[in-house]
């Protein structure tokens, strides 16, 4: 039998999962093949949504499902020590999990996804509120209720994070949000950026800084934080810029998870080397890397592991079949921008066509969120 | 005077449309450098060299290398300190 393991259950894995299991479907009915998702946690949390937590659009149980429940029936999962990876271990082939069991594979998928590092910052933690996180999506809700007006500013602290474009959208539909609520005159907004301008692609940052201008939303890049001052209430950067703030939200630095550092198979962010293309681990070709936790210069979103997930289905079920046939990923990437509370624009990509995005409009705005809505029945289980 | 030679720490091909930009990716890997050591960039477009020189005079990034390439341009970007 040919034993495919899937590190996490996220949004790329339970994905790469479910398209797997109906690739292969002859082959698993006949137990040729198994499929095995490994996750610390049972829960699968559709983090897209955790930006609407933060406004006040979402609740926070609504946006968390059973693993299982997500999964091709076909599908094994493991859960909690079971299913929490301690080593990936690709010379030979295993995982070893935290109830002290290895187990060893024929292919490897691997989307154990990203991790904020909160200690890359000094003061960043005490004072930074991020709807990067559940608990701080909860946190941001009630400050924007019971914000009164003051300076608040965005930062994003370093490139790359996941959702390159969330620091956009949590930034305009805040504005929108004090405009509705009568405090626009009493709050200065201001947005700080690692590189020049608002956005990396040119495109793009050309459309939404123009945004930001006509909303009179502040603008400070490059800026580069080096230190926060909870007691003073300043936000410092390497390029030189104090400011102070009554309320800071941002996005702290990323980096790879944990059990990437421990196996020793990752950079130093860890950040796993991966063929852009064929999305295969460097070196490693049974191994394949998606999602956030690769090393390829490409949005870390939960659309980009959606359009990876068919080349690493497609791929790991030719080579079970030992067709020669081969998929390679276009570096295709889909994004709405939420630019308000009922307007939004979108990018669709990839790496030789950069994107253009449309004017705002409420049409985007709803399908951004029927997208999320039709997350659970259709994309978490590929059925498109 | 002694020359300093300068080791890879890693390639990146930055010739695609990213996010980040050529700029974001490239200022996250410099950061990971230590000193001594260089990454390896690919480039396509001209508008992203003018960028990245100005970039590394910010940073204080050598350029130790640049040249063309079939997919645009190669350059070597070092942290001396
Ligand atoms: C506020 C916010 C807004 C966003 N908006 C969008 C959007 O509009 N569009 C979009 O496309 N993307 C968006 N994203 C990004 C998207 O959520 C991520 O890019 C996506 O979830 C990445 O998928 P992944 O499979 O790589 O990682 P994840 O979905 O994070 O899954 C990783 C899984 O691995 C598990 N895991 C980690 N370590 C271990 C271990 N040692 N053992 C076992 N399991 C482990 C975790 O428990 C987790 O279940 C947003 C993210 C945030 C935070």
């Amino acid at each position: 039998m040919k034993k495919v393991f899937v590190a996490g259950g996220g949004i790329g894995g339970t994905i790469a999962a479910n398209r797997l299991a109906e690739r292969l479907k002859p082959e698993v009915d006949k137990e040729d093949v198994s499929i095995t998702v490994f996750d610390k946690s049972e829960n699968h949390v559709f983090q897209p949504s955790q930006l609407l937590v933060g406004m006040g659009l979402e609740n926070p149980a609504d946006i968390v499902k059973n693993e299982r429940e997500l999964l091709n029936p076909k599908v094994r999962l493991l859960n909690g020590k079971a299913g929490e990876i301690t080593k990936i271990d690709v010379q030979n082939h295993s995982f070893v999990t935290s109830d002290g069991k290895s187990h060893e594979y024929d292919y490897a998928v691997i989307s154990t996804g990203s991790t904020l590092d909160w200690e890359m910052v000094p003061g960043l933690k005490e004072e930074m509120h991020t709807v990067w996180d559940m608990d701080g999506a909860v946190q941001t809700r009630n400050l924007i209720r019971n914000f009164t007006g003051g300076t608040v500013v965005f930062n994003v602290a370093r490139l790359p994070h996941k959702c390159p474009v969330g620091p956009l959208e949590e930034t305009l539909m805040l504005e929108d949000y004090l405009k509705r609520k009568g405090l626009k005159e009493k709050t200065e907004l201001v947005y700080t950026y690692p590189v020049a301008g608002v956005f990396g692609i040119p495109n793009v940052n050309k459309v939404m800084t123009k945004i930001f201008e006509q909303r009179g939303i502040r603008v400070i890049s490059p800026f580069t934080v080096k230190a926060v001052d909870p007691q003073a209430k300043t936000i410092e950067s390497n390029e030189g810029e104090k400011i102070k703030y009554d309320l800071l939200l941002g996005v702290p630095p990323h980096m790879g998870t944990k059990v990437v550092g421990d196996s020793a198979i990752g950079d130093r962010r860890n950040w796993i080397p991966t063929d852009k293309n064929s999305l295969q681990m460097k070196d490693h070709s049974n191994v394949y890397v998606m999602g956030d936790t690769t090393d390829i210069p490409i949005s870390k979103a939960g659309s980009t592991a959606d359009f990876e997930s068919y080349t690493v289905a497609e791929n790991i079920t030719s080579e079970i079949r030992g067709n020669e046939s081969r998929k390679m990923y276009d570096g295709s990437v889909f994004c709405f921008i939420a630019t308000g509370f009922d307007t939004a624009t979108y990018i669709r990509f990839n790496y030789a066509n950069p994107p253009v995005p449309p004017p705002p409009s409420t049409i985007h705005w709803w399908a951004k969120l029927a997208y999320n809505k039709l997350y659970w029945s259709l994309t978490a289980k590929a059925v498109v | 005077m002694t020359e300093v030679s300068f080791t890879l720490y890693k390639s990146i091909d930055l010739t695609g449309s990213s996010c980040a930009g050529v700029i974001g990716e490239l200022s996250g890997v410099y950061e990971e450098l230590r000193q001594g050591e260089y990454v390896e960039v690919l480039i396509g477009a001209d508008s992203d060299k003018k960028d990245l020189y100005a970039w590394a005079s910010r940073v204080g990034a050598k350029i130790m290398k640049d040249e063309k390439v079939d997919k645009g341009f190669r350059l070597e970007v070092a942290r001396p300190k």
